[in-house]
């Protein structure tokens, strides 16, 4: 072997030249523009096979990018091309995924500008959910009112929120109410104030609802019905 | 310089004679040939999935061999005490490493080529054309991954066993490729201590990222101009560091 201290010499210069080509490359890695890493995205049902039984996990992987990629495109572009395609794959490989059918009611609309995707797949969130989470019937009630401009559907979807468990129970049967009047559907605005008034055990939620049935039979007497 | 080339011949000569090398590549020619049914799995394009996952199955086939072969290459001269007959004679340690190494790395080159027809004759067959030729760069720069790979495995074989140097090998291209989240952790970090301890790892470790432009290939993105030659230069450095080290290493160990 030759002197130690020709070897330090030797190491030093190995450690500044490897510390100088690595600060230039992530300078050059820095400067590419950025990949669309969700380039290709398989459809789920391919994919479930090849998670091998973790198909959750990699949902909530699929998740952490999903939040990545939007909050990176709103920065950048605005072009969210393929929100519609992760969040279909997250709810897909876990059905349950209630923050992501909430996320595909809010945002998959305006984003993407795709009100037709996010109908599909809160009326997926539906029949998995049914009446058990307010916010899948609520965020394509609101599909419906906004981008439809259907009353009646709106009104139905604001009834089955209005049925899940929670203090919200009492606006979401008066908005259920408001759109089942705006709907001319006068009789069955009433019926959702009353089973929701029947059904509901708390006093506070009572209370709102019982308000809001006077109120409508005021209005309702007012139109001479 | 003749001296490195007799171990590097021998060394050849002795892996490519292993039964796992062609145990990995069988593995590897029948993963690659499965890849064309693969291709089903995208919406937009076979030959990307199939691009992807040859050039993946590339790079873990020269990890195999670099862990199996690599390890075992120093370890089993040591075990077997065939090392005596060689260092007996006036062969400097540093030569007898660096033979190691450059006969490895040959039998590597080897069989990256073998993967590389079977993978590129695969796609021709699949689309009816040769694939681009940024593919080669990739192949290149996978190649230049391997040897940092087979000279962490040396160096690891040079103080410990077989069994312990397999593990580090494959612990250290691990953390070579979350080197980026090291350097995210640093960035985020509040406690100064670990900042620095976070901060020497980023630099101690490789950065194995900058040899992965497999989404650039398959996609046919463009390429930073100087990523190529800068991680080529980065990759020999890193190796000679490594092959620096396990010199020391050995020249100290009493066999």
């Amino acid at each position: 072997m030759k002197k130690p201290v020709t070897l330090i010499i030797i190491t030093i210069a190995l450690l500044a030249c490897i510390t100088l080509t690595k600060n230039r490359l992530t300078a050059i890695r820095g400067s590419a523009p950025p990949l669309e890493s969700m380039a290709y995205l398989p459809g789920s049902e391919r994919v479930k096979p090849f998670m091998l039984g973790f198909n959750t996990t990699y949902a909530h992987y699929l998740w952490i990018r999903t939040v990545i990629y939007s909050g990176g495109q709103f920065m950048g572009d605005r072009q969210f091309d393929w929100l519609v395609e992760m969040i279909d794959m997250i709810t897909r490989l876990h059905p349950h995924f209630n923050e992501a059918y909430e996320f595909a009611g809010l945002m998959i609309p305006g984003m993407s500008n795709n009100p037709g995707a996010a109908k599909v797949i809160l009326e997926r969130g539906m029949n998995v959910f049914g009446k058990s989470k307010w916010n899948v019937p609520f965020y394509l009630a609101m599909v419906y009112h906004r981008y439809y401009q259907d009353p009646d559907r709106a009104a139905e979807n604001f009834a089955i929120a209005a049925q899940a468990p929670g203090n919200h129970q009492g606006r979401l049967a008066s908005l259920a109410a408001t759109f089942y009047n705006n709907a001319g559907r006068d009789t069955e605005a009433l019926d959702i104030l009353l089973f929701l008034y029947e059904t509901s055990e708390n006093p506070e939620v009572k209370r709102h609802i019982e308000e809001r049935i006077e109120r409508h039979l005021e209005e309702m007497a007012g139109d001479g019905v | 310089m003749r001296v490195i080339w007799l171990v590097a011949l021998n060394t050849f000569k002795e892996t490519i004679r292993n039964k796992v090398l062609y145990n990995i590549l069988l593995v590897a020619a029948v993963v690659l040939l499965l890849a064309m049914s693969f291709g089903d799995l995208s919406v937009m394009s076979r030959v990307q999935v199939m691009s992807d996952f040859g050039l993946a199955t590339m790079s873990l086939t020269g990890l195999l061999l670099a862990v199996f072969i690599g390890v075992g290459v120093l370890g089993s001269e040591i075990a077997d005490k065939t090392v005596y007959g060689v260092l007996c004679k006036p062969v400097d340690r540093i030569q007898f490493i660096i033979g190691k190494f450059s006969g490895l790395f040959a039998t590597l080159a080897l069989n990256f080529l073998l993967i590389a027809l079977i993978f590129i004759t695969a796609i021709t067959l699949m689309t009816g054309h040769a694939p681009q030729p940024e593919i080669f760069y990739s192949i290149f720069l996978l190649m230049i991954e391997m040897s940092i790979i087979i000279a962490a495995a040396i160096m690891w074989s040079c103080f410990t066993t077989p069994t312990l140097a397999a593990i580090f090998t494959l612990a250290f291209y691990v953390s070579g490729h979350l080197n980026d989240l090291i350097t995210l952790n640093a960035d985020i970090q509040n406690n100064p201590i670990l900042k620095t301890i976070l901060i020497i790892l980023h630099y101690a470790l490789p950065n194995l990222e900058f040899f992965n432009i497999r989404t650039q290939v398959v996609f046919e993105l463009p390429i930073a101009p100087g990523h190529i030659t800068f991680a080529a230069i980065y990759g020999v450095l890193y190796a000679a560091l490594l092959l620096l080290f396990s010199s020391i290493l050995f020249s100290r160990k009493d066999l």
